[in-house]
């Protein structure tokens, strides 16, 4: 959310290179920005745990076969927890729910962000009008709260299933679409007018083609900055739900956020049961955002200097 | 300006015109039947059901009851609870004065934080000052609010045996015990907005000092600090206001989780208990309660940036 | 009227030998185990009882906790005046006792209300779980002519809040509209009277259908049978106002945190109550209640589990406290249909149980394999002494035979199992699940969890016998023995809580046979007969009970929680601090 208002700022358009020069470019902005670079390098391995999870995992998550409440140590790098449990395992495991539901609700927000954002900012008019209507609608709920009223009513049987699965993603995308609409719009204003797409109209292209041809590659840039801050701001959102008991996580199927829940009335007791999954969900927020502030500084020529 | 005021007043009750059909269809298709949910027991007979449908008017045609409903709201009348049977305003009444005053202290809490360090940055931009700062800015963006609250709960009273005082007194009863109870849950609450804050005073104050008028000021002499807080901060203060104007909306979101944890009244705390016992005519009332502050802050928030900027009224 | 006295000698040589919580050594600075939670967590559906029962009993005092063991209390003198504040997990949205059932509600409304009669055990001198009976609102314990008739004298001076007298007629009010109104959740407790009379506006006389063993012990109860009278009841204030007879004056609600009390000036039994004020608090938040109490802004806690218990010691040495003996779970499960109409599945599930497993890990080992009849009841047997014992040891070969003898060679079994969220009961529960549901993998159950909205859906489906496979819900038992009837019987319909369908003949007699037995002795035969029968059939599996510490500041004198009711009697209690 934090970018909310830094929003309609001009976009550059992305020149298309040879692979060499692309990996090249690559380097030198990674020289540039180390931290964003490592961050990014994080995200990956992020991603890459979420992925070989089960293969990376040294036990099952509900293997309930350890001594109780032990502090991390080599045998168990993050300690274990009160029901027997390798924390080091569930915290592996648990990235797939997190990350899972982070990246599924920014598609779902970045879908339709970008369609309002595109179509308002290209059309104009009145479908401008209804659109940023409809984005105040949106805007009209609290986030959290629209969560809660959203899964309450459509999402009331709860836990692990596809279906949870689909309605908490959908859920987050919508209180994360405004924002994404908002900045896509301002990106697409300021390209609207440029002459490669009056060219384009007057070659007697549709709308839709030109939008789908001409305009949206010229918003890719911010559309992926924006989103890859808004993973951090997801998976943040999941781990309230799953704090309140709303998530889909199950024993089975941990999320970070559920960990914390799972193990609260212990946290006087063993630090690292409320330390370890609080440490991971920072470290992926923490990730994403500082590889999105990155980024964007790269693709914004005003900032960069 | 008159007539873009209007149009935008006319717009804000458009959207909440259609919040309120939305909330109000959402809660009509709950699984579950209410006069379950009213009697609080699964042996219900039909007779009985008869009754509670009636007085809840709910065996009218949902257009009926919409445009009862939003009669009644108009004239400050939510209906009852479906669970207390109490008035449903009369309930959000009590826990408003709570929720705006954790909002506040929230953002007075972030405001205070946020400002100093988005200017420093600003100013020593690009040096290890500048890097420390938004390393720690973007860190507190990534902790979650109901982690850090429960900290600020357990580790006070492990080490010290410190806990704020049990319960809610108003702040005109006792503004100190009031003051204690809620400081920690508007820490909690305002540190990831401090963050947003100081992130967007950096990028704007960075805007305002490139600006010719900044360099007019030095010109003539002014000393940095002066030209920062006579001239800078001011006009950087404005996409500041806009975006808390669109946070607040996570805060009042941040108050369901804190609320809860904190033991606090407020309509946060209730939201999530309405939500949870299943009190449709509760949850409605909170909504569309939040929904109207929100819509309303928009507006608020266009018609300033409309005031400042001509620019947009005219477009 | 069995004299109470030779009642109680009885009992007492009886768990000499027989109660294990007796034996042990409590806590340093108080009192002795008590048993039986009344409504801790499931309590406030659990509790009550006696739901069709066309059956008979005297009212012998009927065997509950225990007594004896040395209480603290030595002769102090009181200290009128004063407050005190106390934590509760919430502060319940619904105060009218004739129209909810919740435990959160039932604790509260004793502060306010007042019954008949009422519980001993409250203060330092009776022990927790002592099923004692003293008189509340009549004037000495009933007169009973025969074993169908009681005779209650009301106290002259006793008036509600609102300066009314008490009188008979509002006693069958009371009695009535638990009875008879559409909204009442307590339908089925009062069943047992056939005719209620008012010779005169102090006398008040039940005649029972039958002689029925738990008349007093009901009356005496926090759940339908307290007294509001009919002007409030039908008010427009009964839900959230208290009006009673009792100590305290309800004087305000903060919705949601807490209650607020004030001194009944004119309360009928002199001198009490001693408080000025009591304030109640509404902390949902187990951590939270644990730095309250560390911090010093509550003079009385809820009830802790093992590990915050030992925390607030660490943090708080010079508090009181109480360790009560917690409650236990169990699963239940569809008895009527295939795989679970077998009973070798259902010992293999009891045989495959790591019990100390899960003791160790929500309640650091502490508490007690659990059966039927097992908490706070003097009388009854461990389930190692049970003829059935084998049951509760975990056995996973012998598990695995007997479901290769049920459902053939390398079977398993896929099934569900339903159970509350986290917003009822807490995490222990939930971690009672998962550990359970784990240590079933290995004898091949192989089972989907399904966890539940507590109030939209588990209260709803599960907990009405709606739902497939397992249910896993805490287990309270109740302060009368007849409960059994409303969690096995079929007769004439589907008890409130027999939520395992069990549809058993020779069950259902043993049921109507103890309800009519009124002596204890033969009673207990008859009750030890129903034990076996169950732990044999294993129709409720049952985990191990836990622990349960309520703390106190030091200045609180003549205090002591009950297991069923921990307020009743908070009235008597003062502090030193001036």
């Amino acid at each position: 959310m934090s970018s909310v208002a830094e929003t309609v700022q001009p976009v550059p358009i992305i020149e298309l290179r040879e692979r060499t020069g692309r990996l090249k470019s690559l380097w030198r902005v990674a020289r540039k920005k180390p931290i964003g670079a490592g961050a990014g390098i994080v995200c990956i391995l992020l991603i890459l745990i979420a992925v070989f999870a089960s293969q990376l995992a040294p036990h099952p998550v509900d293997a309930q076969a350890f001594p109780r409440l032990r502090a991390p140590s080599l045998t168990y790098p993050m300690g274990t927890d009160n029901l027997f449990r390798d924390m080091f395992s569930r915290i592996i495991v648990g990235s797939r729910i997190s990350l899972g539901v982070g990246f599924a609700a920014v598609f779902v927000g970045t879908v339709i962000g970008a369609v309002l954002g595109m179509v308002g900012g290209y059309l104009g008019g009145w479908a401008d009008l209804i659109i940023g209507r409809v984005l105040d609608v949106m805007l009209g709920f609290p986030p959290l709260v629209f969560l809660i009223f959203f899964l309450s009513i459509f999402n009331n049987q709860g836990g692990y299933s596809l279906k949870s699965f689909l309605l908490i993603s959908v859920a987050i995308g919508v209180i994360i679409a405004p924002t994404t609409a908002r900045i896509v719009r301002g990106a697409v204003l300021s390209i609207r007018n440029l002459q490669y797409i009056e060219a384009a109209q007057s070659i007697g292209n549709t709308t839709p083609r030109i939008m789908v041809r001409h305009v949206l590659p010229n918003v890719v840039a911010p559309i992926i900055v924006i989103a890859s801050i808004q993973i951090g701001n997801a998976i943040l959102a999941e781990a309230a739900l799953s704090f309140l008991g709303l998530g889909i996580a199950n024993a089975g199927h941990p999320s970070w956020g559920a960990l914390l829940q799972d193990t609260r009335a212990v946290w006087q007791q063993a630090w690292w049961t409320a330390f370890m999954p609080g440490l991971a969900i920072s470290l992926a927020v923490l990730s994403f955002n500082l590889f999105g502030d990155a980024l964007r500084d790269v693709l914004d020529p005003r900032l960069r200097q | 300006m008159a007539p873009y005021v209007v149009k935008r007043v006319l717009f804000s009750l458009l959207v909440l015109g259609v919040i309120s059909i939305i909330v109000f269809s959402a809660v009509r298709i709950i699984p579950g039947d209410v006069c379950h949910i009213v009697l609080q027991t699964p042996d219900v007979t039909e007779a009985q059901c008869k009754v509670i449908n009636s007085e809840l008017g709910i065996d009218q045609p949902v257009v009926t009851q919409y445009f009862k409903y939003i009669g009644g709201v108009l004239k400050g009348d939510f209906g009852k609870s479906l669970i207390t049977k109490r008035d449903v305003f009369a309930e959000m009444k009590d826990r408003i004065p709570l929720t705006i005053e954790l909002t506040l202290l929230s953002t007075i809490f972030a405001l205070l934080l946020a400002i100093p360090i988005g200017v420093i940055s600003a100013i020593k931009q690009d040096t290890a000052w500048d890097y420390v700062l938004r390393f720690i800015t973007i860190g507190w963006l990534s902790i979650p609010a109901f982690w850090l609250g429960t900290m600020l709960i357990v580790f006070p009273s492990t080490w010290w045996n410190y806990g704020p005082p049990v319960g809610y007194v108003n702040i005109w009863q006792d503004p100190f015990k009031n003051l204690e109870q809620l400081y920690l849950p508007a820490i909690s609450l305002g540190l990831a907005l401090s963050a947003s804050l100081a992130r967007i005073t950096r990028s704007s104050m960075l805007e305002v000092l490139r600006q010719d008028y900044i360099r007019t000021a030095r010109a003539k002499g002014l000393s940095g600090n002066v030209v920062v807080i006579r001239h800078a901060l001011r006009n950087a203060m404005i996409p500041v206001i806009t975006l808390f104007g669109l946070q607040v909306g996570v805060l009042f979101g941040g108050t369901v989780v804190l609320e809860s944890i904190f033991s606090l009244p407020g309509l946060g705390g209730l939201t999530l208990s309405a939500v949870r016992s299943k009190d449709y005519s509760q949850v409605q009332g909170l909504v569309l309660l939040f929904a109207t502050v929100l819509v309303f802050l928009n507006l608020l928030v266009d018609l300033s940036y409309a005031w400042i900027d001509p620019r947009i009224r005219y477009s | 009227m069995r004299p109470k006295g030779v009642l109680r000698g009885k009992n007492n040589s009886m768990e000499e030998n027989a109660n294990y919580w007796l034996r042990r050594k409590v806590s340093r600075r108080t009192t002795i185990r008590g048993a039986a939670v009344a409504s801790v967590g499931a309590g406030a559906f659990a509790l009550v009882g006696c739901g069709d029962d066309d059956s008979t009993a005297t009212p012998t005092a009927k065997p509950g906790g225990t007594t004896s063991a040395s209480p603290t209390a030595v002769a102090k003198v009181p200290k009128p005046g004063g407050s005190l504040s106390v934590t509760l997990p919430a502060i319940a949205p619904l105060l009218d006792p004739y129209t909810v059932t919740s435990f959160q509600t039932a604790y509260v409304n004793g502060m306010s209300y007042s019954k008949l009669v009422r519980f001993k055990a409250g203060t330092p001198d009776v022990a927790p779980a002592d099923n004692a009976m003293e008189p509340d609102l009549a004037e000495k314990l009933p007169e009973q002519p025969d074993p169908l008739t009681y005779t209650f004298k009301i106290k002259a001076n006793a008036k509600f809040h609102n300066g009314r007298a008490v009188t008979s007629e509002d006693i069958r009010y009371a009695y009535d509209r638990y009875l008879n109104y559409e909204k009442s959740v307590h339908k089925t407790g009062l069943t047992f009277i056939d005719k209620m009379e008012m010779p005169d506006a102090q006398t008040f006389k039940i005649t029972t259908k039958l002689p029925y063993a738990d008349t007093l012990a009901y009356l005496g109860g926090n759940l339908g049978a307290w007294i509001s009278p009919k002007e409030h009841a039908e008010g427009p204030d009964a839900t959230t106002k208290m009006v009673g007879s009792g100590a305290f004056l309800h004087t305000e609600t903060q919705a949601g945190v807490s209650l607020s009390f004030k001194k009944n000036p004119d309360y009928f039994d002199k001198p009490y109550p001693y408080f000025d004020d009591v304030k109640m608090f509404g902390v949902t938040d187990p951590a939270k209640r644990v730095a309250d109490f560390s911090s010093k802004q509550v003079d009385l806690t809820w009830l802790m589990l093992p590990d915050p218990r030992d925390q607030t010691k660490k943090q708080r040495p010079d508090a009181k406290f109480e360790e009560t003996q917690g409650i236990g779970g169990y699963i239940y499960l569809r008895t009527d249909k295939p795989p679970f109409n077998d009973k070798r599945v259902r010992q293999a599930i009891s045989m495959a149980l790591d019990r100390k497993a899960i003791s160790d890990a929500i309640s650091k080992g502490e508490g007690q394999p659990d059966q039927l009849y097992y908490i706070g009841y003097p009388f009854a047997r461990q389930t190692k002494d049970l003829p059935q014992g084998k049951y509760w040891e975990k056995n996973i070969a012998e598990a695995k035979k007997l479901m290769s003898a049920a459902i053939g060679e390398g079977k398993t079994i896929d099934t569900t199992w339903s159970h509350a969220d986290i917003t009822a009961y807490g995490q222990e529960y939930l971690d009672q699940a998962t550990l359970g549901q784990n240590q079933l993998k290995q004898i091949g159950i192989n089972i989907t969890d399904n966890t539940q909205a507590y109030a939209t859906s588990y209260l709803t489906t599960t907990y009405q016998g709606n739902y497939e496979g397992m249910g896993h819900s805490p287990r309270a038992v109740s302060y009368f023995l007849d409960f059994v009837t409303e969690r096995f019987t079929m007769k004439p319909k589907r008890g409130r809580i027999n939520l395992s369908y069990v549809n058993d003949s020779k069950l259902e007699d043993l049921m109507d046979k103890q309800r009519s037995q009124l002596k204890l002795e033969e009673r207990l035969v008859t009750i030890k007969a129903i034990e076996e029968l169950v732990a044999e059939e294993q129709y409720e599996i049952y985990f191990n009970t836990d622990t349960r510490t309520y703390f106190w500041n030091p200045d609180l004198q003549n205090f002591r929680p009950t297991v069923w009711f921990p307020y009743t009697h908070l009235m008597k209690a003062w502090r030193d601090k001036a």
